[in-house]
């Protein structure tokens, strides 16, 4: 994003739009920071500049993946997904999809920068890299993965470690019993880190019982659940994971 | 993305946020949308959700009922509704049951709170996405009262500097706080931002010494 110095009458209104703090005034004329700007476009859209002065460029990569990640409205034009969004489907659809379908697997999703503080790539990268031992395969439909050159160890292309997002999600499932082993590793990888990252995890809930077997490793690591938000997925949508498969085994 | 999980709740807050999310499976189930998220905001709108809306498709801080229906197209993924108490979430579910319509439906809340919810709605839930808080580097992170209105827009269009110069202006005099909550939903695209919780975390906050 670029602002028009001779438009511009430094009102400030579009100042605390920014999520990631990068409009700022510099030797008399405010100014975005390039390095510090995520693309996200909340400053155009939201801020309502009363002379228009706030404009961008057509990005190409690697810049136009900071769009594509941090603006809602951006589209992964230039990775094979084409969509809008920094993540998949997961538990949202699972009871149709059936990602998360048996007891015995989990999903992990990882959102570098979340909340509002943003993340390079570098970053994003270290924590694919940390977490991939463990990971029986990364979502193939996460747009992370997508930039990734090597999905068994999660190295991306030296091109975009240079590049922020306001946030990005790693992806992945793995066994249930190396829960343990994934939370090890991120606690490990979270020291060397200069960002934040939100974490949570999926689990089927055993319909038998109503008990989510992941629950026990959580407890272990003394994170109260009931202090922040989950995600339930109330089994309503149609058809049925169980019922497309036994309909395409006919 | 997990866009309706990870808001921050202090313990006022826990039982007075419910984001009900519908959604198809691209590719499975995902036929006739535009008509069947119509038939779905119809199904909730009398509930009197505190916001609603979609990406593309906006939020009730900047449109009416009537035009979230208008402006639904194929290409929208999905739709939200926000409710502030237990009792209208517990009936927006039975009706969603008793519809059965075939999207699947997420809401997100405290784990436990949910479930409970769910029983009283007659639901069996399928699956659960639980948050395990923020990890890394948190000294980065903006006061938790602060996040707790910033998070309520999981794509963080809404600044911590926006929300601190709100809190200035309701002090000064300058807006209200269900004004300045209303002002502070309009970046969140999809619709999930809780304006009643905002107003009335911005009244705490302005009147903090």
């Amino acid at each position: 994003m670029y602002i028009d110095t001779a438009k511009c009458v430094k009102c400030k209104k579009c100042v605390p739009y920014c999520p990631v703090g990068a409009i700022r005034e510099v030797d008399g004329h405010m100014a975005i920071d390039l390095d510090v700007c995520v693309e996200c476009g909340s400053c155009q859209r939201y801020a309502k500049c009363p002379r228009g002065a706030i404009y961008n460029v057509r990005l190409e990569p690697p810049r136009a993946y900071r769009k594509a990640f941090s603006d809602p409205f951006g589209k992964h034009e230039n990775t094979t997904l084409k969509h809008m969004g920094r993540g998949t489907e997961e538990v949202k659809t699972n009871d149709v999809t059936g990602i998360v379908h048996d007891l015995d697997t989990i999903g992990f999703a990882v959102e570098l920068g979340r909340p509002g503080v943003s993340a390079s790539f570098a970053d994003i990268e270290k924590v694919a890299m940390a977490v991939a031992p463990f990971a029986e395969e990364f979502e193939v439909n996460n747009p992370v993965t997508a930039l990734m050159v090597d999905k068994k160890t999660g190295k991306f292309d030296d091109s975009v470690l240079g590049e922020r997002v306001l946030s990005a999600i790693v992806e992945f499932r793995c066994r249930l019993d190396a829960a343990e082993e994934v939370l090890e590793a991120l606690k490990q990888v979270s020291k060397e880190i200069d960002t934040v990252f939100s974490l949570c995890l999926i689990s089927r809930v055993d319909e038998k019982d109503d008990t989510v077997h992941a629950r026990s490793v959580i407890d272990s690591l003394n994170i109260d659940v009931n202090r922040t938000a989950a995600k339930t997925n109330l089994g309503l949508g149609r058809p049925r994971y169980e019922d497309r498969i036994k309909e395409a085994s006919k | 993305m997990t866009h309706t999980l990870h808001r921050v709740k202090s313990e006022n807050g826990r039982t007075n946020d419910y984001v009900v999310l519908i959604m198809p499976a691209r590719g499975v189930n995902n036929q006739d949308s535009v008509e069947m998220f119509k038939k779905y905001i119809d199904l909730l709108a009398p509930f009197k959700p505190v916001n609603m809306g979609g990406i593309g498709i906006g939020n009730l801080a900047l449109n009416t009922i009537e035009e979230l229906r208008e402006n639904i197209t194929p290409e929208a993924p999905m739709i939200h509704a926000v409710f502030s108490d237990r009792d209208t979430l517990i009936e927006a579910m039975k009706a969603l049951k008793e519809a059965d319509y075939g999207y699947s439906v997420v809401v997100s809340g405290l784990v436990d709170d949910v479930d409970c919810c769910a029983k009283k709605a007659g639901i069996q839930r399928h699956s659960v996405d639980l948050s395990l808080g923020i990890w890394g580097d948190i000294d980065k992170l903006p006061d938790e009262k602060i996040m707790e209105i910033t998070t309520m827009c999981g794509h963080a269009m809404v600044s911590a500097n926006l929300v601190s110069k709100m809190v200035d202006d309701i002090r000064a005099g300058k807006t209200t706080a269900r004004k300045a909550a209303v002002k502070l939903a309009e970046p969140c695209a999809c619709g999930i931002f809780n304006i009643d919780k905002a107003e009335a975390l911005l009244n705490e906050l302005a009147e903090k010494l």
